[in-house]
C-alpha cells in the first residue's frame, strides 16, 4: 500500500536488484550465459542508478514526520499485520546519499569484476546484484524485522563470494567473517525482539518503537539492554576495535571487486545503522553511552592507523587504514554534534568511494604482477604509469588532501569532535599525520623508487580504467563541492538535532 | 567596463581549469603542452598586473556558500583582493612565468613532461588561490594542494630513490605542522564561528576574548607556517627538496610556497597583533632559523643545498621582521628575495644543465665560459648579501634595523645580534659559493667542454636581473610607495626605524664575510681545510653537517613509531586479539560437538537452519 500519490522510486529500487539477481540464478540453471552475464549485470546496475536518480529528483516531495525526524519518501505494504512486520521503506538526507553512493559503487564493481572472475559468472552476478538489494534494503527500511532480514541477505552472498571467488585461504577467511557478523547479528536480532516485546509486541515499526520507548516511564534498564545489543551487532559491522579482526582477513582473501563491496558498502550499513537504529532509535541511551563511543573511535582511528604500518601486504594496509577511517565516522557521530554527524555521514560516502578506488588498485598489483608484498616491489609507476598515477591520486585522497572529498568529512568530524572534547579532537587530527605517514611510505617504496625487473606487467585499461574514472571524478567532484552530498544530509541531521534537544 | 579587479578570479582559475590539457592530450600538443602552461601563467601575470596598477582603494571581497554543516555555522569561501593579496598574485605568476619559459629549454629532454606541465599549472593555481583566498578553510585547501605539488614535484624523477624519499619527507613533515594549522583553524571555528577574513581581520580581539584562546590559535596556525616555511625545527625537508628539478626548486622551494608561511602570518597579521607572545615566538623561530641555517650554508657543498639553506634563512629573516613589527619590511623582502632567489637558483640550473655537476668540488672557472649565468649569480649573491643597490640589501637593512629598534624597546638584543651574525655568514657562504665556482680553477682538470645556455634559459636570468635592480627602490630613501601600498589594516603601524649607524654595521658585516670568503678561498691566507681541523672544530663541523642531529632525530621517531608502537600493536591484532577470537571459537566448536547430530558443519546447513527457525518464530507469533 501507499500512502502518497506521488511516484514511487523506492520500492523498484530494492527489488529491482533482487529480482535481476535472482533471475540470473534461474536462467543460470538453463543454459551458459556466461558471456551475456556480465553485461546484463552492467545494465541492471546502471538502471539502479538511474532510478536512484530518479527518486533523488521526486526526493522532498513528501514529508512522513515522526518523533525525532522526517522521512521525504515512505511506503508502506503490509506483509503480517497481525505481528507488526510490514515492509517500511523511507529515505532520508541520511540514507539519500548511501543508496547513491552503493547505485555508482555497484557499477564500478561490476566493471571491474568484467576481466577478473572468469568462472560461474551468473552465480557471481547474481549474488552481486542480490548484494546491491540488500544493502539497498538496509539503507531504507524502517521496519525492524525487514531491517534485519535485509541485514542477513547481504551476508548469505558475501560469504560466498568470498567463499567461492577469493585467495588461498578463502575458507578460513569467509568463515570467520560469517562468524563474526553472524555473532553481531544473533546479538542484534535479541535486541530487535527485546524492543519487539518490551513495548507491547505490537509492531516492528521503529518509529513507534521509538515513541514507546521515549515515554519517561518506560524501564531505562531495558532501554540500555536494547540499545548496548543493537550496537554490538552495528560495532562488529563497521568495525570497530577490538571487534575488527575479521576485516584485515577478509579483505586480503576477497577479490578486489567483493573487497570493493565490502569496504565501500558493508562498513557502511554498520555506521548507518549505528545512526539510525541506536542514535536516532533511542537518544536518551544515545547520550549517555557517546563519551564512550567516541572514546571507542578514537581508539579504533589511532590503532587502525598505527598496525597499518606494519603491513607489508597493500591490501591488508588498505583494509586497516579503512578501519581507522571507520574510527573517524565513529566519533562524528559520538561527538553528539551536528556538525560531527554530517561530517560522519559524509566520511561515510568519501570513504566509500576513496577506498573503493584503493582496492581496486591494490587488487590490481597483485593481478599484474603477481604479488601485493610491498617490500617486495618497486618503482611501479615506471612500468604501470596509470596504475601510478591513480594510485598516488586515490593515497592522497585518503591522507585527507583538501579539494578532494576526503578532507571535507575529516574537517566536520574533527570540528565536531573539538566540539564534544578538546582531547579527542587533538587525537583526530593527529591521526591524520599518521596516515600521512604510511600511505606516503607505501607510495614511495611500492610506486616510487628504482623499478623493478621485468616488464610483462600490464597496466589499468578498459573496465578497470572506467571504475576507476568515475571514481576519481566523484571524489574530486565532491571535494571542490560538497554540497552535492551535504545538501541532503545537513537539513535532516539539523531537524533530527532540533527535536532530540541533547 | 568592467575593471581588473573583476576579473581577479581569473587568476588563480585560469592555470587550474587548463591544467589536465598537458597531462591528458600533452602527446599530441606541440612541445608536451608546455604552451598551455605558460599562456595560462602568462594571462595569469597580465591579470595580476592589471590588478595590482589599477587597485580599488577598498578591499574587494567576493563569496559563495561552500559548506553548511548542520546547525553549525556556514563555511563560504571566495576571493579577497587588496594591496597584499594583489601583490603576492603579481610576484606569483610572474615568476612562474618567467620560470616556466626557462624549463621550456632546460626540462627539454626529460621524460614526463606532460605530467610536469601540469603539477606545475596546479601549483601555479594554487598558489594564487592561496594567495587571493577569503576564508582561512580556503587557505588552508590551497596550503595543502601546494604541499601536494611540491611533493609531486620533488619526486619528478620517481625512479631516484633519493627523489622518492624526499618526496615523503617533505610531505610528512609539512604535514606535522599542517596538522597544527587544522586544529587552529578549527579552534578558531569553534570559538569564533567565522573562518572569513573580513571578519577576523576587523575585530580578532572580540571574535576570541580570550586573550590564552588567541595565543593557542595562532601559534598553532603557525605551526603550519614552520612547517612550509622550513624553519626550526621542521626544516630537514627542504635541503633534500633539491633532489627535484632545479626549476622546481626555483619556483616552488625558495620564490614561492616556502614564502606562504611568511604570506600565511602576514594575512592573518591583525590576529597575531591581538594574541600575546605569538609575535616574539615568531620573532625567536624566525631568528634561530636564520642563524642555524646561514651556518649549515656555510658548510655545504651541494650548490644547491647551498641555496635551500640560504632560502630558509631568508625565510628566517622575513619571520623576524614579523615577529619584532615590522610587518612591511617582511613582505618587502619577501617580494625581493623571490626574484633574486629565483634568478640564483635558475643561474645554478644553468650550471647543472651544462656541467651535470651540483657539487662545488667538481665546478671552478664557470664565470669565463658562462657569462650570463656568472653575472646572474654575482647579482644575486650580492643581493642576499645585501650589498647597495641590489634589492635584498632594502630589505635587509629594514629588516636589521627593526630588530634593532626591538632590541632598544625591549631590552632584548639577541633576535639583532642573531641576525647580524646571519648577514656575515650569509654573504661568506654564498661568495664561497661563488669564488670556487666561478673564479677559482676547476680542481680536476678540464673535464668536458662547457658552453652558455641558450637564449630560453638566459632570458627569464636577464629579466630576473633587471629586476633585482629595480624592486628595491620601491622602499627606499627616494620613494616609499610599497610600505601604504600592503598595510591593509590600520593596526599594522610603520616599521620601526634605526639610526643609520645600524644600517652602516650591517653593510660592514656583510661586507666582512665577503671578505673573509675571499681571504680564504682566494688569496688562500686561511686554507679551507684548516677549519676542519682540530678536535674542536671537527666536532661543530660534524654537527653542522649533521644538520644539528634533526634528521636522526626524526629518523628515530619514524622508527619508534614503526618498529616500536606499530610492531607491538600488529602482533596483539594478530596473535592476543585473533588469538582469544580463535579460542572462544574452539572452546565453542568442542561444546559443540556434543549436539553432533545436528551440527553437520556445513554452512549452507546452518543458513538453512536459521532462515526455518526464523519461520518457525513468525509462526510462532503468527498463532499467539
Amino acid at each position: 500500500m501507499r500512502c502518497y500519490d506521488a511516484v514511487d522510486f523506492l520500492t523498484p529500487l530494492i527489488f529491482f536488484p533482487l529480482a535481476t539477481g535472482g533471475l540470473l540464478l534461474a536462467l543460470s540453471q538453463v543454459g551458459n550465459l556466461d558471456v551475456l552475464v556480465p553485461k546484463i549485470a552492467l545494465l541492471a546496475t546502471i538502471i539502479e542508478l538511474l532510478l536512484s536518480f530518479a527518486m533523488l529528483s521526486a526526493y522532498g516531495l513528501n514529508i512522513y514526520k515522526w518523533s525525532l525526524g522526517t522521512f521525504s519518501e515512505y511506503h508502506v505494504y503490509y506483509w503480517l499485520p497481525a505481528l507488526g512486520i510490514n515492509l517500511q521503506f523511507a529515505v532520508d538526507g541520511i540514507s539519500v546519499p548511501l543508496i547513491i553512493l552503493t547505485a555508482f559503487t555497484m557499477i564500478c564493481v561490476v566493471l571491474s569484476s568484467m576481466k577478473e572472475i572468469s568462472s560461474r559468472r551468473s552465480f557471481y552476478y547474481s549474488l552481486l546484484l542480490i548484494t546491491e538489494g540488500g544493502i539497498i534494503g538496509v539503507f531504507s527500511s524502517l521496519n525492524l524485522f525487514v531491517f534485519f532480514i535485509f541485514w542477513e541477505m547481504v551476508l548469505i552472498p558475501m560469504f560466498f563470494l568470498i567463499g567461492v571467488w577469493g585467495g588461498p585461504r578463502r575458507e578460513y577467511s569467509s568463515y570467520k567473517f560469517l562468524l563474526y557478523t553472524h555473532v553481531g547479528s544473533v546479538v542484534m536480532l535479541i535486541g530487535i525482539f527485546l524492543a519487539y516485546f518490551s513495548t507491547g509486541g505490537v509492531s516492528f515499526n521503529m518509529t513507534s518503537i521509538a515513541a514507546k520507548l521515549a515515554s519517561p516511564s518506560f524501564s531505562a534498564v531495558t532501554k540500555d539492554a536494547i540499545f548496548g545489543t543493537l550496537v554490538f551487532g552495528f560495532l562488529i559491522k563497521m568495525p570497530v576495535f577490538p571487534f575488527h579482526t575479521w576485516l584485515p582477513d577478509a579483505h586480503v582473501e576477497a577479490p578486489s571487486p567483493v573487497s570493493v563491496v565490502l569496504a565501500s558498502l558493508l562498513l557502511k550499513m554498520g555506521g548507518y545503522a549505528m545512526i539510525r537504529f541506536a542514535f536516532e532509535f533511542i537518544p536518551q541511551v544515545a547520550h549517555s553511552a557517546a563519551p564512550f563511543l567516541l572514546v571507542l573511535g578514537v581508539i579504533s582511528a589511532l590503532y587502525g592507523a598505527l598496525v597499518a604500518y606494519r603491513q607489508t601486504d597493500v591490501k591488508r594496509m588498505v583494509a586497516l587504514s579503512s578501519i581507522s577511517h571507520m574510527g573517524f565516522v565513529l566519533i562524528g557521530i559520538a561527538s553528539l554534534t551536528s556538525i560531527g554527524l554530517v561530517g560522519a555521514v559524509f566520511q561515510m560516502f568519501s570513504h566509500g568511494i576513496i577506498v573503493g578506488s584503493l582496492f581496486l588498485l591494490s587488487g590490481f598489483v597483485g593481478e599484474s604482477t603477481g604479488t601485493r608484498e610491498i617490500p617486495r616491489l618497486s618503482g611501479l609507476a615506471h612500468w604501470l604509469p596509470r596504475l601510478g598515477g591513480f594510485m598516488t591520486f586515490a593515497s592522497l585522497a585518503s591522507v585527507g588532501l583538501p579539494g578532494l572529498s576526503g578532507f571535507v568529512g575529516e574537517f566536520m568530524i574533527i570540528s565536531g569532535a573539538f566540539a564534544a572534547n578538546v582531547a579527542v579532537g587533538i587525537v583526530a587530527a593527529i591521526i591524520l599525520a599518521f596516515t600521512a605517514g604510511y600511505y606516503m611510505w607505501m607510495l614511495q617504496r611500492m610506486i616510487f623508487s628504482k623499478p623493478m625487473e621485468g616488464a610483462a606487467y600490464h597496466d589499468l585499461r578498459g573496465t578497470e580504467l572506467a571504475a576507476l574514472a568515475i571514481f576519481a571524478a566523484l571524489i574530486i567532484l565532491l571535494g571542490v563541492y560538497p554540497g552535492l552530498i551535504q545538501s541532503y544530509i545537513s537539513p535532516s541531521v539539523t531537524n533530527f538535532f532540533h527535536m532530540v534537544k541533547w | 567596463m568592467a575593471s581588473f579587479a573583476e576579473l581577479v578570479w581569473l587568476v588563480p582559475i585560469v592555470p587550474l581549469i587548463l591544467s589536465p590539457f598537458p597531462i591528458f592530450a600533452g602527446d599530441k600538443l606541440p612541445r608536451k603542452g608546455s604552451f598551455v602552461a605558460i599562456f595560462a601563467c602568462a594571462v595569469s601575470t597580465v591579470i595580476s598586473a592589471g590588478v595590482l596598477l589599477t587597485l580599488p582603494s577598498h578591499p574587494y571581497n567576493v563569496s559563495v556558500q561552500w559548506l553548511l554543516p548542520g546547525t553549525a555555522t556556514s563555511i563560504d569561501v571566495g576571493f579577497y583582493l587588496d594591496g597584499l593579496s594583489a601583490l603576492m598574485i603579481t610576484i606569483t605568476s610572474g615568476i612562474a612565468t618567467l620560470i616556466l619559459v626557462y624549463s621550456l629549454e632546460y626540462m627539454s629532454h626529460e621524460e614526463g613532461l606532460p605530467r610536469y606541465w601540469t603539477e606545475m599549472m596546479i601549483f601555479t593555481g594554487s598558489m594564487l588561490g592561496f594567495a587571493l583566498a577569503d576564508s582561512v578553510i580556503l587557505m588552508y585547501v590551497f596550503w595543502e594542494l601546494i604541499g601536494a605539488c611540491s611533493y609531486l614535484l620533488i619526486g619528478f624523477w620517481y625512479t631516484k630513490p633519493e627523489a622518492a624519499s624526499a618526496a615523503k619527507k617533505a610531505f610528512v613533515l609539512v604535514r606535522v605542522g599542517d596538522v597544527g594549522f587544522l586544529i587552529g583553524m578549527i579552534l578558531l571555528y569553534t570559538n569564533g564561528h567565522t573562518l572569513n577574513l573580513p571578519a577576523i581581520l576587523s575585530s580578532p580581539a572580540t571574535l576570541i576574548s580570550s586573550p590564552q584562546m588567541r595565543t593557542i590559535i595562532a601559534l598553532l596556525v603557525f605551526a603550519g607556517a614552520i612547517g612550509k616555511s622550513a624553519q626550526l625545527p621542521l626544516f630537514p625537508w627542504l635541503p633534500d627538496a633539491m633532489e627535484g628539478p632545479t626549476t622546481v626548486s626555483a619556483l616552488i622551494h625558495s620564490a614561492t610556497m616556502v614564502a606562504a608561511g611568511v604570506y600565511l602570518v602576514a594575512r592573518l597579521y591583525p590576529f597575531f597583533q591581538v594574541a600575546p607572545y605569538a609575535l616574539l615566538v615568531v620573532g625567536a623561530i624566525g631568528a634561530l632559523s636564520a642563524f642555524v641555517a646561514a651556518t649549515m650554508g656555510l658548510v655545504s657543498f651541494d650548490i644547491k643545498r647551498i641555496l635551500a639553506y640560504s632560502t630558509m634563512s631568508q625565510l628566517g629573516y622575513m619571520m623576524v621582521a614579523l615577529g619584532v613589527g615590522a610587518y612591511g619590511a617582511a613582505m618587502f623582502h619577501l617580494m625581493n628575495h623571490a626574484v633574486f632567489k629565483a634568478m640564483l637558483f635558475l643561474s645554478a640550473g644553468a650550471i647543472l644543465h651544462a656541467t651535470g655537476a651540483r657539487d662545488l668540488r667538481e665546478m671552478g672557472g664557470l664565470l669565463k665560459k658562462m657569462k650570463v649565468t656568472g653575472l646572474a649569480f654575482l647579482i644575486g649573491g650580492l643581493a642576499l648579501s645585501g650589498i647597495p643597490p641590489f634589492n635584498g640589501y632594502f630589505s635587509k637593512d629594514l629588516i636589521i634595523g627593526a630588530a634593532y629598534h626591538y632590541g632598544l624597546v625591549t631590552g632584548d638584543f639577541w633576535i639583532y645580534l642573531l641576525v647580524l651574525i646571519s648577514a656575515l655568514l650569509t654573504a661568506a657562504y654564498i661568495f664561497r659559493a661563488f669564488f670556487v665556482a666561478f673564479i677559482l680553477p676547476p680542481r680536476s682538470g678540464a673535464t668536458k667542454e662547457v658552453h652558455e645556455v641558450s637564449l630560453t634559459m638566459t632570458i627569464p636570468m636577464i629579466i630576473l636581473l633587471g629586476f633585482t635592480l629595480v624592486t628595491g627602490w620601491l622602499w627606499s630613501p627616494l620613494m616609499d610607495v610599497f610600505q601604504p601600498f600592503v598595510t591593509y589594516a590600520a593596526s599594522l603601524g610603520a616599521t620601526p626605524q634605526a639610526p643609520s649607524y645600524v644600517g652602516l654595521l650591517t653593510l660592514a658585516f656583510a661586507l666582512t664575510g665577503i671578505g673573509l670568503a675571499y681571504l680564504v678561498y682566494i688569496r688562500a691566507t686561511v686554507p679551507p681545510e684548516r677549519f676542519s681541523s682540530g678536535r674542536v672544530l671537527t666536532k661543530l663541523r660534524n654537527l653542522i653537517m649533521r644538520s644539528y642531529y634533526f634528521d636522526a632525530a626524526y629518523d628515530r621517531v619514524a622508527a619508534g613509531v614503526e618498529n616500536g608502537i606499530a610492531l607491538a600493536l600488529d602482533y596483539f591484532d594478530r596473535f592476543a586479539l585473533d588469538g582469544l577470537v580463535n579460542g572462544i571459537g574452539r572452546s565453542l566448536v568442542k561444546l559443540g560437538r556434543d549436539f553432533k547430530s545436528m551440527e553437520t558443519g556445513e554452512i549452507r546447513n546452518y543458513v538453512a537452519v536459521m532462515v526455518i527457525g526464523a519461520v518457525l518464530l513468525i509462526l510462532l507469533f503468527e498463532v499467539l
